[in-house]
């Protein structure tokens, strides 16, 4: 039997200080391929505990992300820095490769996704969230479903289709409001519009978790 | 002969790297030559060399030999082993019946019996690459030992890791495991002009796959993969053998399947029922079971497809994943491209163009395509090819087993690769010394519902009260797609790690052994490579005396022409055959007998140039 649990997800630190110089050549790696590769010899350089998702792309810590241009610019690294690059190269290069473009994947998986960059990007700024809880709207028609489940499902059922309707209704007013404060932020970032955001995203989640389990109902009644 | 102009230095240039196609069916082996990729042929002549090794008295023999032995000698004939790459018996119980051969449970690893002999999947394959190798040295005239093989998307870290490990029992360098849609994606899309949204369609002898890719300017990006390790061509040639037992069964009252050599015709006559069943509307399924007793059956195009369709059904599921995985509807893809044998089935073109709401692409060959694109992929990593590059995904997520006999996943599927993930676990009682680490595959949140890939044990944890312990996990998953694990307790700094291997792929000293027993082959591989440099030298010798056999008529008294002539047929002849030795021998001798010719060539020349001079 396993005798683990998982504990809250940390960020993946980076491994070495950070290093304006070559870890080969010395030379000071500048130019469009910084701070991945150094241009004066082709060697990929080592991921320093400065950088984060948004500094490996060039850009400022912000909600708003072009993703056009996000994906150029993943395009373009990836060309040089891949490891297909440096078969055969030698082992340092083919270590620092792998171990930069799994850090340049994973920046872009993160910026890329919506849900996933603010997630990071609370992260960086330190910003812990509370408990998740219901929202009060929501509250005594779900505890009522709920309790009808067990006594009349057909009941029950057919009151999910109004709770849907206020659900879907809910979930988009707290899109609106995240998109809101996040170009609020962006304009001028500010700490406690952070944990504002974290909030909302909280109860974001929450709803997420009740719009899985009224699947998971339909799903029951629908077999039964 | 001493006047040889050109001298091909050979074994200066480094040698190159080909792609490998290893196939349920059929493997390839293909090189880009001139920047266009051809499949070499193999040491018969062919493109496609059958995945099939028989055992004739105890030793190996491998392709299109082996596949006329496949009824004939069925007890020792082996085939279709990808079905068994990296599984267990227990993985396999359920459809380990379609096969003729014998099967066996092993440590870990299912066998595979033949005669009083057992082979490992890994083994068989193992035997397939090797043959390839001299397929392709025979081929290029050089010695050939890096490869990039190509292996279904949707293989797991425990499928990857035994084809890796065949390559290099095979003597092969392996230096990329890339994915079969992705490599059919790379030859599709080589001259850059097709780009945009595509789906790979691939159905091979044994495996499905789909993925969905974006093409842009030179980059081969992977959104999502998805497929089925156990669904291929196979499935139809065992439905119509299904037919045929039942009815063996219920009119003669014969288990077909309990004779090994009956087994094993039905699934020759299935299969060329099928092949001609994709050219014609009829065909007849006839098969002798016992003397007098033969059971017939005419099969209509109609009748195969009703059979068939219900398998077909079974790729519908992972079409629609992946096109979601992506975040993409059908009329997203500019393209639908169709890769594998089964797709020349019409059936299969029509299921796809239903499924998908457009007319597939047919364009590309559906054996050769794949190993074109291993070949493409060669080419990139010999840093020939810059304008092009794939990027990759993982097809299975990747987690651990946490308290309750949960699924934790640390790294999703269609996860770009290279990438790493890191997090952090505690104890659950107090005092826990060590713990252990279950390393899983799969989609599912239930542990017994997943792949095992590895279990081991981190041990002296500093027994402190449950939940105060911090243990770092570390997966990282190379350009591969194989996975290394490392376990870290934060507080003593204390660390293990392991390359993922023990539950399901070979142990080092299995590996360690079979090299050993490599060893033994080798004799034959060295008298192999003696005949290919004596066939390198011995060919310009040749072409040098025939081309200069016009002037030696001039110059020459005829009874030394003749033996000139004649030491040329000898050696032409020699040439066709495998005798290391006589190619040699005739090759000195034409070079002796030309001594003469070349001298007053090279006076003749001389005078000319003097002629001229004056």
């Amino acid at each position: 039997m396993s005798l683990i649990i998982p504990m809250r997800s940390a960020p993946v630190a980076a491994e070495v200080a950070f290093q304006h110089k070559c870890v080969h050549c010395a030379q000071l790696v500048q130019g469009e391929l910084a701070p991945h590769i150094c241009t004066a010899c082709g060697m990929p350089q080592p991921v320093s505990v400065s950088e984060d998702y948004f500094s490996a792309f060039g850009i400022p810590r912000r909600f708003g992300v072009d993703r056009q241009e996000l994906e150029k610019r993943f395009y373009r690294i990836s060309r040089a820095l891949h490891p297909d690059r440096f078969t055969g190269a030698g082992v340092e290069a083919n270590h620092l490769s792998l171990k930069r473009m799994s850090f340049l994947n994973q920046a872009y998986g993160s910026l890329k996704d919506r849900a996933r960059l603010r997630e990071y990007l609370l992260e960086c700024e330190g910003i812990v969230g509370e408990k998740p809880s219901i929202p009060a709207e929501l509250a005594e028609s779900w505890f009522e479903i709920q309790d009808l489940l067990m006594e009349d499902p057909e009941v029950a059922v057919r009151k999910l289709a109004d709770f849907e309707g206020e659900l879907n209704r809910l979930k988009e007013a707290t899109e609106r409001r995240l998109c809101s404060l996040e170009k609020e932020y962006d304009l001028q970032p500010a700490h406690h519009l952070l944990e504002k955001l974290a909030k909302e995203l909280q109860s974001q989640s929450y709803l997420k978790s009740i719009e899985k389990d009224v699947e998971r109902i339909k799903k029951n009644a629908y077999s039964n | 002969m001493p006047i040889q102009i050109e001298s091909p230095s050979l074994g200066s240039k480094k040698s190159p790297i080909v792609g490998i196609d290893l196939g349920t069916t059929n493997s390839l082996v293909a090189l880009v030559r001139d920047g266009v990729p051809t499949v070499l042929n193999s040491r018969q002549g062919s493109h496609l060399i059958p995945s099939v090794v028989s055992f004739v008295s105890g030793s190996p023999v491998i392709g299109a030999e082996a596949k006329k032995r496949k009824v004939r000698d069925a007890q020792h004939t082996v085939f279709s082993v990808k079905r068994l790459l990296g599984r267990s018996f227990e993985d396999l119980k359920d459809n380990i019946t379609s096969l003729p051969y014998e099967t066996v449970p092993g440590d870990g690893l299912v066998r595979i019996r033949v005669g009083d002999q057992t082979y490992t999947a890994i083994e068989i394959s193992a035997l397939i690459l090797k043959e390839l190798r001299l397929a392709a040295e025979s081929a290029l005239g050089t010695s050939v030992n890096r490869a990039v093989i190509t292996v279904p998307a949707y293989f797991n870290d425990a499928q990857r890791q035994a084809t890796r490990t065949a390559g290099r029992l095979a003597g092969w360098d392996v230096l990329r495991i890339v994915n079969e849609p992705t490599a059919a994606s790379l030859a599709y899309g080589l001259d850059r002009k097709r780009q945009g949204l595509i789906a790979v369609y691939d159905l091979g002898g044994g495996t499905f796959d789909v993925s969905v890719l974006k093409l842009h300017d030179g980059i081969f990006e992977v959104l999502a993969t998805s497929g089925d390790t156990a669904l291929g061509g196979d499935d139809f040639d065992h439905a119509l053998v299904k037919v045929a037992a039942e009815a063996i069964q219920k009119n003669f009252g014969v288990d077909p399947f309990s004779d090994i050599q009956l087994h094993a015709s039905l699934l020759e006559v299935a299969e060329a029922t099928k092949l001609a069943l994709s050219e014609k509307s009829e065909a007849l399924f006839e098969v002798t079971v016992q003397q007098g007793k033969i059971y017939r059956k005419n099969w209509t195009i109609r009748e195969f497809e009703d059979l068939i369709r219900p398998i077909l059904k079974r790729t519908e599921e992972p079409c629609l994943k992946a096109l979601a995985d992506a975040g993409l509807k059908p009329s997203d893809l500019s393209d639908v491209v169709l890769v594998g044998g089964p797709t020349r089935l019409n059936v299969v073109q029509e299921f796809v163009k239903e499924l998908f709401g457009r007319q597939p692409n047919t364009s590309m060959h559906p054996d050769e395509v794949v190993a074109q694109g291993a070949a493409i992929q060669a080419d990139i990593l010999s840093g020939n090819n810059r304008d092009l590059l794939l990027l990759d995904v993982v097809p299975l997520s990747l987690g651990l087993e946490t308290y309750g006999g949960l699924m934790s996943p640390l790294i999703s599927r269609n996860t770009r690769i290279p990438t790493v993930a890191r997090e952090t676990f505690t104890t659950f009682v107090d005092h826990q010394t060590g713990v252990d680490i279950h390393v899983l595959q799969g989609e599912r949140e239930k542990v017994a519902d997943n792949r095992s890939l590895a279990k081991f044990k981190l041990k002296s944890i500093q027994p402190q009260p449950a939940g105060l312990p911090r243990i770092e996990v570390t997966f990282l998953i190379d350009a591969d797609g194989i996975l290394q694990v490392a376990a870290k307790d934060l507080t003593s700094g204390n660390e293990q790690s392991v390359e993922v291997r023990p539950s399901f792929g070979l142990t080092d000293e299995e590996v360690e052994k079979m090299l050993l027993a490599g060893m033994e082959n080798a004799e034959t591989d060295m008298s192999y490579r003696r005949l290919i440099d004596a066939r390198n030298e011995a060919t310009p010798v040749l072409r040098a005396a025939e081309k200069n056999l016009p002037d030696a008529s001039k110059i020459l008294p005829s009874e030394e022409l003749k033996i000139i002539q004649e030491a040329v047929r000898t050696l032409k002849n020699a040439l066709s055959q495998e005798d290391t030795q006589k190619i040699q021998e005739a090759s000195s001798y034409l070079n002796q007998v030309t001594v003469r010719l070349a001298e007053l060539l090279i006076q003749e020349t001389l005078s000319v140039t003097n002629k001229n001079l004056n």
